[in-house]
């Protein structure tokens, strides 16, 4: 009952501007049009999983962000570690790291445009040095260049996280480990990445949703049909939503939902025992 | 907050009043509907009416009885603006709320996907506007989804609509998907202006209600070789292939089967083909036989036909295959759709009748053919009364003057009846991929079979989705 | 700790200076790049997305990336600000929107969240997961819904369409969940034999611990709302209550001179804020810190 009082604010606000939009979209998807349409079961996952183009949207969708979330993690998580330590400048240094969330997505793309063009600088040094040009976003090497973009922009993101988790953790756990003689190996993987789980869930989900989000950037360099490589499901959702089929757009999105959950169970399940272990 | 708010709604009452200094204020949060112009565009009526409704963000309320028509425009357009108070006239009872999208020059582009987005999630909530402007949505999809009236089964059950007093060539063809859902309230003929004497001097026969693409590519190279101008046609290679392509879709796209054929060799030739077009100067802007152009107006016939500095130009229907019906093109232009899920369905349908109507009198200059027989003709009198039309400044005519010709007016009326083919008012998708994609092969970047690679994988994509 | 030499800090400091370096390469062009006229970014940028003729010379046609502008021109700024005084008008409208959504969400959500960290009762895990899964859920789905929610609370057209569904954003619960889930169990435990409330609680040791999570949350809101695109773009139809995100979210491509001229007056204040909020929070945070 006590917790109620807390929860209540968040609550009623969330249930009016998210639980039931959520939960409108998931019905959607099982029904066959939109505004009064009427129960269909799953007749809509039928069609979404015979189209190719999903499973090819959804296949690349997995492995861009299995191969970018991992090392987005294990960079950032380095760049928090490293920055943690003394060093001159450190604030100034920080704030360079996350200076990439403030650059709009006009900007991004009329840079990224200039290095990754069929004419831009990319190209012009690879000519220097006598070699073919390359067609950065319509090769495949598009989704390296993706994750190189996705890299720079979320490191800062995930490191401010990283650096306040870090901060938490009560110091004087390293001053009985050191008492204790632990090395400073010994002390990163007991103390501070055991210390850092439930950060480390926070970060996890959070860089998978923002993996999602390099969207944007790429719809505008490389249009709603790039290349076969980085067409994602995010492009396959934007294309339904364009041409108003709300079944597709929506099946689809309960699917790639679904997914993610079976993922977050598993890692609130680890998260649990880490808490018990603190109780 | 609340002081951040409270300033926030300061400075919009003080932008809306400012903008709209008649009076005729609406109230900060109020409005509806999509587009939203009519607050800060300075579309709202100015007479400021009294019991004004709709402060609920309802589409239809009846507000003293008084009904609202909300009819949604991507530009601002003077001819609406002219229809609703004309009609407001006539009907005190009925309010036309005009929405459009304020865009800039710069923005264009970007304001046409805002236009989609917002519009699209208005119509999909069940709360769009009931009237829409369709030139720059996709209709299809719209069609597709049964958010527009038909309005075939309109003009059935109106026993006061004559259908023969509109050009039914255009009606009957304006189609999507077995029925009308798209009216167009004017429309446009395509088509190729050739300049006749040159190619009788080259001593070439063409007979445009028949010509294939091959066809075509035959007479070019006799033109090229036996003829006095350089160049066949004022194109780019990447449109002409793209026209090569959609006139045989069937060959290269199994919609059902979802399997498209564009790494084959028969694509990779075409293109070869028509990049030796291009080399052998059959395509190009030096000085060729015929010019693809689209004809907005009465006027605009004679000056353009005149302003390819030829005497003698005709305008032919452009190359297509055996099995399409003779005939010419034309391209519907302000197609208006009627929502289904409009509360004001019989309403709207009158007022879309009245746009069609010969009331609304828009000059021989303006662009667009009446979809009414009646106006076309008041256009064609006006002409005649005119005794000839002025080409653009900087146009080729350079202002110079060109006679009315009653010869040529016929000509253009014999047109006007007999095009039966729709163009598409925005190019397909299928069009948009194949056209930028075969840039780089035809500056000579990238080599055919690569791009064909590209185009077979992206049109796979778009027709598996 | 054994205090580290001045010689491991220099090259840490440099190491990691040459990568600040390259990640900041974006943000120095879009300074740079602003000061030139509209001439020279055509001459130097032009050939992007073109296809130039490979017989003409084409082969060795290339982009021209330059750094430093031959001629300091403030002439995009001038374009920005003098012919498109709605620019400082959006300008306005981001800050009104976004310092509500940012002092709303993170009390509503430092409420809920210690409920989830510190509070047991029937049903929270299934409740929390729940927010997750909305997180997850792609704007394109949610849109049709939400605007038929907005539209029925009669919110269309005001900035409470956004600010609203802002504050009760499942972000800030998850985030401050978290670090709060990091504050033993023993700090609270020791509180309540002593006879304090959960309020007190609350408000005297839970909060004040979470000190880095609220600085860091109130760093991320802002870039997040800073940068939202969508639900302005549905919501607000009146282009007058529009936020500066809205300006740039879509460019045209030959507006490219503007284009970096408004870029940075758009980064200028997130980039201030965060010059501020790094030495203020951060390190404030660090000094009164978990001491144990």
């Amino acid at each position: 009952m006590l917790a109620l009082l807390f929860l209540a604010p968040s609550l009623i606000g969330f249930a009016v501007f998210y639980i039931i939009p959520f939960l409108m979209g998931v019905y959607e998807s099982f029904t066959d049009r939109t505004l009064g349409g009427s129960f269909v079961g799953f007749d809509n996952y039928k069609d979404l999983l015979a189209s190719s183009s999903f499973r090819k949207a959804a296949a690349n969708t997995m492995l861009f962000t299995g191969i970018s979330v991992p090392l987005l993690i294990a960079a950032s998580l380095s760049l928090a570690l490293l920055l943690n330590r003394p060093m001159f400048f450190r604030n100034g240094l920080r704030t360079a790291f996350i200076m990439p969330l403030v650059v709009p997505v006009a900007s991004i793309v009329m840079i990224w445009q200039i290095f990754a063009d069929w004419n831009g600088t990319l190209n012009l040094w690879l000519h220097h040095w006598g070699k073919e040009r390359i067609d950065w976003l319509q090769s495949d090497w598009s989704m390296g260049v993706l994750v190189v973009m996705y890299l720079w922009k979320n490191i800062g993101y995930n490191m401010i996280l990283f650096l306040a988790g870090l901060q938490s953790i009560p110091q004087d756990y390293y001053e009985t480990a050191r008492i204790e003689g632990a090395g400073r190996l010994r002390q990163l993987f007991h103390i501070t990445l055991v210390y850092l789980t439930p950060t480390m869930f926070f970060v996890v989900l959070i860089s998978i949703i923002n993996s999602f989000k390099v969207f944007r950037e790429t719809y505008l360099l490389a249009g709603d049909y790039p290349y076969d490589r980085i067409y994602m499901l995010q492009h396959y959702m934007n294309n339904m939503f364009f041409s108003l089929d709300i079944q597709k757009l929506t099946a689809a999105a309960t699917l790639m939902v679904g997914c993610i959950v079976l993922f977050v169970t598993g890692l609130l399940r680890a998260e649990r025992r880490f808490r018990d272990n603190m109780e | 907050m609340c002081i951040l708010t409270g300033l926030l709604l300061v400075f919009t009452l003080a932008a809306c009043s400012g903008a709209n200094g008649s009076g005729n204020h609406t109230e900060g949060s109020s409005g509806n509907g999509i587009g939203g112009g009519d607050v800060s565009g300075g579309t709202s009526d100015p007479a400021g009416k009294p019991g004004k409704g709709d402060q609920e963000g309802e589409t239809a309320t009846t507000d003293k009885g008084k009904k609202t028509i909300v009819f949604s425009t991507f530009w601002q357009d003077d001819k609406f603006e002219e229809a609703k108070k004309k009609y407001e006239a006539l009907h005190p009872n009925i309010e036309i709320k005009l929405q459009h999208i304020d865009t800039d020059n710069e923005h264009v582009e970007a304001d046409l996907e805002k236009f989609a987005t917002t519009t699209n999630t208005a119509m999909l909530a069940g709360k769009g506007p009931d009237l829409l402007e369709m030139d720059k949505l996709p209709i299809e999809d719209y069609v597709k989804r049964g958010l527009l009236a038909d309005f075939n089964t309109l003009m059935e059950q109106d026993k006061g609509f004559n259908k023969a007093d509109y050009f039914t060539n255009i009606l009957d063809n304006a189609g999507i998907g077995g029925g009308l859902y798209g009216m167009p309230l004017s429309f446009f003929l395509m088509g190729f202006a050739g300049d006749v004497d040159a190619i009788a001097k080259a001593g070439v026969q063409i007979d445009d209600k028949s010509w294939s693409w091959e066809d075509f590519a035959q007479i070019s190279k006799k033109l090229v070789k036996d003829g006095d101008y350089p160049n066949v046609i004022a194109s780019m290679p990447g449109s002409i292939l793209t026209m090569m392509v959609t006139d045989n879709y069937a060959t290269y796209i199994d919609v059902k089967k979802g399997k498209a054929s564009f790494e084959t060799a028969a694509f990779t030739d075409l293109m070869k083909q028509v990049k030796t077009m291009a080399d052998d100067g059959v395509i190009g802007q030096e000085r060729p036989y015929f010019f693809p152009t689209q004809i907005n107006s009465p006027g605009d016939y004679l000056t353009t036909l005149k302003g390819y500095l030829a005497k003698n130009m005709s305008l032919y229907a452009k190359p297509h295959t055996k099995e399409t019906s003779p005939g010419g093109y034309f391209r519907s232009y302000r197609t208006i759709g009627l929502s289904e899920n409009s509360k004001v369905k019989q309403e709207a349908w009158d007022f879309v009748k009245f746009m069609m109507s010969e009331e609304i009198a828009s000059s021989p200059l303006s662009a667009g053919f009446p979809i009414n027989k009646k106006a076309y003709a008041n256009q064609l009198e006006e002409l005649k009364k005119m005794g000839s039309v002025k080409g653009h400044e900087d146009g080729p005519l350079h202002g110079a003057s060109v006679p009315v010709d009653d010869a040529k007016i016929e000509q253009l009326t014999g047109y006007v009846n007999g095009a039966i083919h729709q163009v598409a008012y925005q190019s397909s998708k299928v069009e948009e991929i194949i056209y930028n994609e075969s840039l780089a092969f035809f500056s000579g970047q990238k080599t055919a079979e690569a791009v064909a690679k590209l185009i077979q994988n992206k049109v796979t994509t778009y027709i598996n989705e | 700790m054994k205090r580290p030499g001045w010689i491991s800090k220099l090259v840490l400091t440099i190491g990691l200076g040459v990568l600040a370096a390259i990640m900041l390469v974006p943000i120095v062009l879009t300074f740079t790049n602003s000061l030139m006229t509209e001439q020279e970014i055509g001459l130097n940028y032009g050939l992007i997305g073109q296809m130039t003729d490979a017989a003409a010379g084409g082969k060795d046609a290339f982009v021209n990336l330059k750094v430093l502008p031959d001629w300091l021109s403030l002439e995009q700024y001038l374009h920005v600000l003098v012919l498109a005084p709605k620019f400082l008008r959006m300008f306005w409208n981001s800050v009104a929107l976004v310092v509500p959504i940012i002092a709303g969400q993170t009390a509503v959500a430092a409420l809920a969240a210690y409920a989830f960290a510190k509070l047991r009762f029937f049903g929270r895990d299934k409740l929390f997961l729940l927010y997750l899964m909305t997180m997850l859920m792609p704007f394109q789905v949610t849109l049709v819904p939400n605007y038929m929610v907005v539209d029925k609370l009669g919110l269309m057209n005001s900035g409470a369409a956004l600010i609203l569904p802002g504050i009760f954003g499942a972000f800030g619960v998850f985030m401050l969940r978290q670090f709060m889930a990091h504050i033993p169990f023993a700090y609270t435990e020791a509180a309540k034999i002593d006879g304090a409330g959960a309020w007190t609680i609350f408000a005297r040791i839970i909060l004040p611990l979470a000190k880095p999570g609220l600085a860091a949350l109130t760093v991320l809101l802002f870039v997040d709302y800073w940068n939202m695109i969508e639900q302005p773009l549905i919501f607000l139809q009146d282009a007058s209550k529009q936020p500066l995100s809205l300006y740039l979210a879509y460019i045209d491509k030959e507006a490219r001179g503007i284009g970096f001229a408004a870029s940075a007056l758009y980064m200028t204040p997130m980039v201030l804020l965060f010059l501020y909020a790094e030495s203020y929070f951060i390190e404030g945070v660090q000094l009164s810190g978990i001491k144990g």
